[in-house]
């Protein structure tokens, strides 16, 4: 294998040697303003979607008023094509856009986590078989994965969540194969060893907290790749289906009556971008924070 | 060198038996097949006739013998006929190849030179306002639905200029101004996101470089700050761009689909998606491979070159 | 006008001259020679002088390119059935009998026809008719045709609407008769519907190959064929109909996403293509964009899987009762914009044998309180789960399924949508593995195809409703109809059993949306066909007004 990883985002990236800076400069690590930004805009989202009911002044599915309106008081965002307010479906939508980023995240955390941890601790006969499976995985094409899965179960949130987490699982896996391989060369890993630690226990007192940071890091990088995922997937028709309000598909229904009603794009749009930024603003900043040879520094 | 790039070849034959067993198993497992969209499910053509061709198509073989049959005929040279042109799959992949080579290649370029220069610049003047704006600028880049934003540009282009692309593909070596015509704004949609990974990787290398020793040392001999940038700095910061780069371009020939059929492109993209849409199963499976072929052989090229450009890194 | 706007002009005019290359070369007055992308620059500049009188032995001329929604899978003649086939093929070849504008029945390649008591069909060919190989189209040609239709090879499927053909005979050098098991009034129509009996000459599958080339009498040659991609077409001189045709060329660009084809519609890159009625708002106050509007087959439907034991739709006053809460009205504004009719199980626009809107108004009548009595009667006052799938693509489908699903809530019916993509879908419906299913249908050559389906034991009958429906009245009469050879007879029976099925709530049919057709205004003679084919650019003609 090479040394060479398809996501060096993390492992390379932040070998900052940080030079003594002015007080105005943002010098202390903490006080990172992208990443305050980021992890703002994050919570924000995240409540929106756990009091959505409280927000929403409609149902998101209720298609009581005229179609098409433009924002007014009455519906601050205007109306879809079935006349539903768009406020309301952005305000559910959160609940979805996050759910897919998270859970996707989640399945691409577990299935790479455990392949890359597997292959990076053991090594030998185990690192070059799981990471044959996992040059498998990274070649092929997401978007037939995408609509392989999406037809054999049918397009759902669902399964759009579990061809993401798929097709992202082996960058997890490479990440957590390098960091591993990195830990385990560390001379209290040695010495550990040589004391009779068990395996699950090295496992679990010494690898596990130091590959933390990075993955940390890709997580919410990742996150907001999820989300754009999603909208993409919509866009071909096999992401979240409608009725259900979700930004991607808004906005990719939206396109149809992006002149006679530019709003009802507009709003989606919007809110993707701000979160998906707000994501990556939220990784950029932990990157900053967390990693572990700018800790040492 | 020349036994690592041996050994990785020898690596890519299980890597592409099981891409191509892979493929086959998740086609077969799809319901409806391509009997379905030539015979329609009006009920105008009824199920026996249905089934008579489902059996001289072969598609009702066991699914461990269909895959060897075609493994068989893919060993001797031969992908198989589109199930409904009745084309040879690599007349069609050849067709479409050239467009999505180039749309990749032209969107790499694009972004590339809008990304390295925006990323030195950023870490020479760390943490200043232009390196905060192009930060968030090159996020924001990262944060716009591609199909969104290629069809904003469609119908801006559209409205304003009354100009859109050429629909037809026009090859370079035809017409080379017609076809980079065409070809400017897809692969503009398809650079926007790679913009801001390339700048991000450039600003870090940079600012990396620039605290390392020699650098500093350089300064403390008192050589003006440009010659050590351009001279020291530039040079090594970029070794690990070149590879994120070249990463870039074996996954954009996957990703480049949406912009294809935004922008009507007639690319390999495209091609497998409607071959996915009708079940086209000879073309999936030829489509699919060959990007995943070209994806690891891009790889391998970049990892060969990224250790004969750092000889700090040893292979193995 | 204040001065931004004169700024816009001048940034727009800079814009043009420096992107367009075909506005270049207007201006400068080059003409390029006939190369495959910029040949139609000298044919358009010709157009000029001869589009302004466009009657009979004039040269064709002139460059169309009309954008498809979805790529034709091949070119094969016979047994292919979707409708993306027949819109790849339709200006190569021609049919024994066609349809008008209005679906009148006229001669095609056959001047005229007749049948006895027997039910055999015998029709006179046009003389003098060449293919597009030059060679002269006779009865022999006719009869293998028809042989290939009836049972066409692979990868074509024989086609139920020809089922009753037992053979076709050789009268003499331009007559032949085509025998019927039984009377059939149903084959002129089936015929003129164009997309099952195209005449292709003797041996064509052995001469050629019938996935990728095309050999025809129509008023198009094949130039180029790219699956997924484009068919390109030119003018066939010899062509038999007046006049016909008037563009030297034509090409069929596959543009998949509407908005594509909005954008090359306006910077003049296509020349025309269908639009869904709210994009089409958007079309409208351009000058050089002319919009067509016309009723087309495609009545929207929800359909019930009565196959099953035990489902509440089995019984009728559920779905009667479903049939109540729906409004066809609120779907028609919502999701067509207003630009659709209701319709019953035959569509609008299909000569006389549609139901009235009076009475299909008062069959389809909304009435909240009778639907939750007659819940109540049929024991599901508490309602039920049900998965309604509906197409994914185009939209409409799953917004009239988004619609029902929010009717139904008031029956507390929890109707899940469930839009599928087409493949899936079809197999879905095709194998009856759906619940309830939001779909549309298409075009039929007779008024039977599309009623057929609520026949007890036809093809898709046994699928589709099992014994879970089965009204014997309506049986008996459709057979009846199907005797009938008087057209005008058979009338009155097809809106009868037209009735019984909006009764039974058999199906759920909604409404029928409009076609919407952008052209750029240099296209004329265009107009938008009932049948989802495009006969209109046959006779369509180019004039170089810009």
């Amino acid at each position: 294998m090479s040394v060479v990883t398809t996501t060096p985002d993390v492992i390379t990236e932040g070998r900052v040697a940080r030079a003594e800076t002015p007080w105005w400069r943002f010098p202390k690590r903490w006080r990172n303003p992208i990443g305050i930004a980021g992890a703002i805009i994050v919570l924000f989202t995240a409540l929106m979607a756990i009091f959505a009911p409280l927000i929403a002044p409609y149902e998101p599915s209720a298609q009581g008023a005229i179609r098409l309106l433009p924002p007014s008081w009455d519906h601050l965002m205007g109306t879809d094509e079935l006349g539903r307010d768009t406020f309301s479906r952005i305000v559910y939508g959160s609940r979805v856009s996050l759910q897919v980023g998270i859970l996707s995240v989640a399945i691409a955390l577990a299935i790479g986590g455990i392949l890359g941890l597997v292959a990076g601790y053991f090594g030998g006969w185990a690192d070059t078989w799981t990471m044959r499976l996992v040059d498998i995985m990274f070649a092929f094409p997401g978007i037939v994965l995408a609509i392989v899965i999406s037809g054999l179960l049918g397009p759902s949130r669902r399964n759009a969540m579990i061809a993401i987490g798929i097709i992202y699982a082996p960058a997890f896996a490479r990440v957590v194969r390098g960091a591993v391989l990195a830990v385990k060369s560390e001379a209290y890993m040695e010495a550990a060893r040589v004391l009779g630690a068990s395996n699950a226990r090295l496992v679990r007192q010494h690898v596990v907290p130091n590959i933390l940071a990075p993955l940390i890091v890709l997580t919410t990088l990742y996150l907001s790749s999820a989300i754009l995922s999603e909208a993409a997937l919509s866009f071909l028709g096999l992401g979240t289906q409608p009725p259900e309000p979700t930004w991607g598909g808004m906005l990719n229904i939206a396109r149809t009556y992006m002149e006679i009603s530019p709003w009802m794009a507009v709003f989606p749009g919007l809110a993707i971008a701000i979160l998906v930024l707000g994501f990556n603003f939220l990784g950029d900043g932990l990157r900053d924070i967390l990693d572990p040879r700018l800790r040492e520094r | 060198m020349s036994k690592y790039i041996a050994q990785r070849i020898a690596l890519l034959i299980p890597t592409l038996i099981g891409m191509s067993l892979l493929i086959f198993a998740m086609l077969r497992l799809l319901p409806g097949d391509v009997v379905d969209i030539i015979a329609g499910t009006d009920g105008t053509a009824s199920s026996a006739a249905k089934e008579k061709l489902r059996e001289s198509m072969g598609l009702n073989d066991p699914v461990p013998v269909q895959y060897v049959k075609w493994l068989g005929n893919l060993l001797t040279g031969d992908p198989g006929k589109s199930m409904r042109s009745g084309e040879p799959v690599g007349e069609i992949l050849m067709r479409a190849l050239p467009i999505t080579i180039e749309l990749a290649i032209l969107g790499l370029v694009f972004s590339t030179i809008v990304a390295i220069p925006l990323g030195v610049i950023s870490a020479v003047k760390r943490d200043t306002v232009f390196d905060f704006a192009s930060r968030v600028g090159g996020l924001v880049g990262l944060s716009l639905p591609n199909f969104w934003v290629a069809t904003l540009m469609l119908l801006f282009t559209s409205k304003v200029f009354g100009w859109t692309p050429s629909i037809r593909f026009i090859p370079f070596t035809k017409d080379p101004i017609g076809n980079l015509e065409q070809m400017i704004l897809p692969s503009i949609a398809l650079a926007i996101p790679l913009m801001a990974i390339t700048m991000r990787m450039t600003r870090t290398t940079m600012l990396e470089v620039l605290g390392q020793d020699y650098v500093r040392t350089a300064n403390a001999k008192g050589l003006a700050p440009q010659p050590i940038l351009y001279r020291h700095a530039l040079k090594n910061a970029l070794i690990p761009v070149i590879t994120v780069i070249g990463f870039q371009l074996g996954g954009l020939m996957g990703s480049a689909a949406v912009v294809e059929v935004v922008f009507g492109l007639n690319g390999v993209g495209n091609t497998l998606l409607q071959a996915i849409f009708n079940r086209d199963y000879p073309l999936v499976q030829a489509a699919t491979l060959y990007l995943a072929v070209v994806f690891v052989m891009i790889n391998l090229v970049v990892d060969v070159l990224y250790a004969w450009l750092d000889p700090r890194i040893k292979l193995g | 006008m204040d001065e931004r706007d004169n700024d816009l002009r001048f940034l727009i005019d800079l814009a043009r001259g420096r992107f367009s290359r075909r506005d270049m070369l207007k201006g400068s007055g080059a003409l390029a020679a006939g190369a495959a992308i910029g040949g139609g620059l000298t044919i358009k500049q010709l157009a000029n002088v001869s589009a302004q009188s466009p009657e009979a032995g004039a040269e064709p001329t002139g460059e169309v390119v009309w954008a498809l929604d979805a790529p034709p899978p091949n070119l094969l003649p016979f047994g292919a059935i979707s409708l993306a086939h027949w819109q790849g093929r339709e200006f190569f070849y021609d049919t024994l009998v066609m349809w008008d504008q209005d679906l009148n029945q006229i001669p095609g390649l056959a001047e005229s026809w007749e049948t006895d008591e027997a039910g055999n069909y015998t029709f006179h060919l046009r003389q003098g008719v060449k293919f597009h190989n030059g060679n002269e189209m006779t009865a022999k040609d006719v009869k293998y045709s028809m042989d290939m239709a009836v049972a066409p090879p692979e990868p074509g499927v024989a086609v139920s609407y020809l089922a009753n053909i037992t053979g076709t005979e050789i009268v003499d050098d331009y007559t032949v008769t085509v025998n019927m098991s039984k009377i059939d009034p149903t084959l002129p129509g089936t015929m003129a519907w164009g997309g099952y009996t195209p005449i292709v000459p003797e041996n064509f599958y052995d001469t050629n190959n019938p996935l990728s080339e095309a050999v025809g009498t129509g008023p198009m040659k094949l130039v180029e064929y790219v699956q997924d991609d484009a068919i390109v077409m030119e003018a066939n001189p010899d062509f038999w109909g007046e006049g016909i045709p008037c563009i030297q060329k034509l090409t069929l660009k596959t543009l998949t996403e509407e908005q594509t084809r909005v954008a090359a519609l306006r910077s003049g890159e296509v020349d025309g293509g269908t639009f869904s009625a709210d994009v089409v708002v958007t079309l409208e106050g351009d000058d050089s964009i002319t919009i067509l509007e016309g009723l087309v087959s495609t009545p929207n439907v929800i359909q019930f899987q009565t196959a099953e034991a035990d489902v509440p739709w089995r019984d009728t006053r559920v779905r009667q009762a479903v049939n109540k809460v729906v409004d066809r009205e609120l779907i028609k504004a919502n999701v067509f914009g207003g630009k659709a009719d209701v319709t019953g199980a035959i569509p609008p626009g299909y000569g006389d044998y549609p139901l009235s809107p009076e009475k299909l108004a008062e069959l389809y009548a909304n009435d909240v309180e009778a639907a939750k009595q007659l819940m109540i009667d049929a024991g599901y006052e508490d309602g039920f789960e049900v998965e309604l799938q509906a197409i994914a693509s185009p939209r409409s489908y799953t917004q009239n399924a988004e619609i029902v699903s929010e009717a139904v809530k008031q029956l507390n019916i929890d109707a899940k949508v469930t839009p599928l993509e087409i493949g899936t879908f079809a197999d879905n419906i095709g194998s009856g593995a759906y619940q309830w299913g939001a779909t549309g249908r298409g075009m039929r050559g007779d008024p039977s195809g599309y009623v057929i389906d609520f026949r007890q034991g036809t093809t898709q009958n046994v699928t589709w409703f099992g014994d879970g429906y089965n009204n014997e009245e309506f049986n008996e009469l459709y057979d009846q109809a199907l005797a009938e050879t008087d057209q005008a007879a058979r009338v009155p029976m097809y809106q009868r059993l037209q009735e019984i099925i909006a009764e039974d709530a058999a199906h759920l049919y909604l409404v029928q949306p409009y076609k919407f057709q952008a052209v750029n205004s240099r296209l004329t003679g265009m107009y938008v066909f009932f049948g989802n084919t495009n006969p209109g650019l046959r006779t369509a003609c180019v004039s170089d007004a810009e």
